[in-house]
């Protein structure tokens, strides 16, 4: 998913604040979610270096990549609050 | 049998309450008391449940982590409601939906013994000696007030200050119809072991009829006020009295779990010991009783007052004598009333004693939902011939899966039936069952995502049933490429049930489902692939027209059991609505979108 598509649903998301069907979000809200994905990182990064196989480790390798991307994801959300 | 004594009962009583009204007025004037009294305890009681839905659960909940915190609360909230009935409903309701540990549950039901006795110190101390009616009046007029305004704290107020003033009302009818009464009832006095036995008997009759220990204690106090009853047998009425209030605990444990029996069989062993204990020492407790008073600057004749310090006295050496014994009593409950018979999967939180408290509904539903959540993924493992322990804690999940041959010997329609569908119909008859429009709107989204979470995980079960026979056939034995491809649909599944164990095991705080957006955006990649895998086998004839699309058949279960599984978990792991859920939502990716990265991932029998 690309920013754009992150930022049109955080028009989206803003639209329905403004109606008052949505929940406010402050970044320390963001910065919580970003640790539990953070955490999960660590993780990954541990069960790589315990994986037993190439393969194993490509596939774990590929998941902490998508963890990656959702940090980064996070770390612009939490910008544009 | 019950039914049959509640029949006969009720016409019983309504023929003894007429014939009591047709001879005599003071009579009348006692029974309208008592009848004001029982329904300001059910006004007192409405007020308090409308500050439940976060307030006293909150308090609940942090005032038990011990057991004296536990007898401390017991005691102060029975104290404050005047109702021991409320306390021990939620309660039950608390332990039921396993928000409140056995040990604690008991300990709050000793402390709301003690916390009763001072319904008797009100009104012996305070309702008999002024005109309690004077209150009463403007209490009345000012809580209907409150009663009409919108804001549910404020009703709830006006509902208390009403009960407490038809509780008044009531006390004052109590005593005003004692005191005129014609006939002089102290004549039917009864001294001794008979007495003693005669009038506990009747006291105990008494409380089961009104329901209520606190409104025989009124009686019995306004009675012995008017000297229509001596003290000796109002000694033995208040220990009926509390061995009366059992019968209320063991009806309201009827429809609640083993916890909720348990807890009502803590009640009856500490009412009725106590009033054993009571009885036997009856004369050294009166004697203690007449030191006390004495103490304390109680009048030798003020024999209300006298009651209340017996009455107090006997509940507070309930609680010393049993302390010691306290451990050995859970131990004993636990071993009498068993937890559910493993294997077989009833529900175990959902049952009519969760009440309808915001908290325990929700906590009871989430339990129940990861009961069917446990049942289901063990079905599938081992629809798969997948041993659970194996797949979280394999460093290579692939070769794990494919050392998984050997079938597991079950009939998977038949485990569906008993340790799913069982549980899936019980959740939603709870959700059906319960009123929406009482409960927090965030309460009732919970309650739905939690039931459309139990239904996604019946509907993979129900994807995996259907893939079970080829996939147990093609993988019990080495078959080349279609061992490979089935191999490839069972790792994929493993690699979900990971995920969600992953998920299960971490603290709340700590896990997010975000965590399953790897598995998520993956299935529709990896199910294109796997029609590539297939065609290119095809083209090479490694593999039978039937034999692809048989596979492509059970591809496309295997791919809906695991979209199933990821959305089953995204609604039971998924934050709260509220801010967090927002976030989440606004980080993960749309249905259809994948990530840029989203990966290809190689398996045997791949082109």
């Amino acid at each position: 998913m690309s920013i754009d598509e992150t930022a049109d649903k955080l028009d989206k998301y803003r639209k329905r604040v403004k109606k008052g069907k949505a929940h406010k979000i402050k970044p320390k809200h963001v910065k919580e979610i970003r640790q539990k994905l953070h955490r999960k990182r660590g993780r990954l990064d541990e069960e790589i270096n315990n994986a037993e196989t190439a393969k194993e480790r490509d596939r774990l390798a590929k998941k902490r990549a998508t963890v990656d991307h959702l940090i980064d994801r996070a770390d612009w959300l939490r910008s544009q609050l | 049998m019950t039914h049959i004594l509640r029949s006969v009962t009720l016409p019983f009583i309504m023929i003894l309450l007429v014939v009591g009204f047709w001879m005599s007025g003071e009579f009348r004037e006692v029974a309208a008391g008592v009848a004001i009294f029982l329904f300001g305890m059910l006004m007192l009681e409405q007020g308090f449940e409308l500050f439940s839905g976060g307030f006293l659960e909150r308090i609940l909940e942090r005032a038990t982590k011990s057991t004296p915190r536990a007898i401390a609360f017991g005691f102060t909230t029975t104290s404050v409601m005047q109702s021991s009935s409320l306390v021990s409903v939620i309660t039950i309701s608390f332990l039921s939906a396993g928000l409140l540990s056995l040990v604690a549950g008991v300990g709050i039901i000793f402390g709301a013994n003690i916390g009763t006795t001072t319904g008797a110190w009100l009104v012996a101390g305070f309702g008999l000696k002024v005109d309690i009616a004077a209150f009463a009046m403007p209490m009345l007029a000012l809580s209907i007030v409150l009663v009409f305004q919108k804001s549910k704290y404020v009703r709830g107020g006006g509902y208390v200050l009403a009960g407490m003033g038809f509780l008044f009302l009531g006390i004052h009818h109590m005593k005003v119809g004692f005191e005129s009464f014609d006939i002089d009832l102290s004549s039917f006095a009864m001294t001794g072991v008979a007495g003693l036995l005669v009038y506990t008997l009747i006291g105990a009759a008494a409380t089961v009829i009104m329901q209520s220990s606190h409104a025989t204690m009124v009686l019995v106090i306004t009675a012995l006020a008017a000297n229509q009853v001596t003290y000796e047998n109002a000694l033995a009425l208040s220990i009926g009295a509390n061995v009366g209030t059992t019968v209320t605990a063991i009806i309201g444990a009827a429809t609640a779990n083993y916890q909720g029996r348990r807890l009502a069989l803590a009640h009856v062993i500490f009412n009725v010991g106590t009033g054993a204990v009571a009885l036997i020492f009856i004369v050294p407790l009166a004697a203690t009783v007449d030191w006390i008073s004495g103490l304390i600057g109680i009048a030798p004749d003020d024999y209300t007052l006298k009651l209340a310090v017996f009455h107090t006295l006997f509940n507070l050496l309930g609680v010393v004598l049993m302390l010691p014994l306290f451990h050995r009593l859970i131990v004993f409950l636990e071993r009498t009333i068993p937890s559910t018979e493993p294997g077989i999967s009833q529900p175990r939180y959902l049952n009519d004693a969760v009440g309808a408290f915001p908290e325990t509904i929700e906590a009871a539903l989430t339990a129940e939902v990861g009961h069917l959540h446990d049942n289901a993924i063990e079905l599938i493992a081992h629809g798969l011939s997948l041993h659970r322990s194996s797949l979280y804690e394999s460093h290579d999940l692939e070769t794990t899966v494919r050392a998984e041959t050997e079938p597991f010997d079950f009939d998977i329609d038949h485990a569906y039936e008993q340790r799913v569908k069982v549980l899936y119909a019980a959740i939603l008859e709870f959700v059906n069952n319960r009123n929406a429009h009482e409960l927090p709107v965030e309460t009732v989204q919970r309650m739905y995502a939690l039931r459309e979470s139990a239904e996604h995980m019946v509907g993979a079960v129900k994807e995996v049933k259907h893939m079970r026979e080829n996939t147990v056939a093609f993988t019990a034995t080495e078959q080349g490429d279609i061992s490979a491809l089935y191999d490839g649909l069972r790792t994929e599944i493993a690699e979900i049930l990971v995920a969600l164990h992953e998920l299960k095991e971490t603290p709340v705080a700590d896990r997010s489902v975000l965590w399953l957006e790897d598995e998520r955006t993956r299935i529709k990649s990896d199910k294109t692939q796997t029609g590539g895998v297939v065609e290119g086998l095809m083209r090479e004839e490694a593999l039978t027209a039937t034999a692809s699309t048989s596979f492509m058949n059970d591809a496309n279960y295997a791919y809906r059991a695991m979209k199933e599984l990821v959305d089953a978990a995204r609604l039971y792991y998924g934050e709260r609505e509220g801010p967090l859920a927002e976030v989440e939502r606004l980080l993960e990716p749309d249905e259809d979108l994948e990530f840029s990265n989203t990966h290809s991932r190689g398996r045997s029998g791949e082109s």
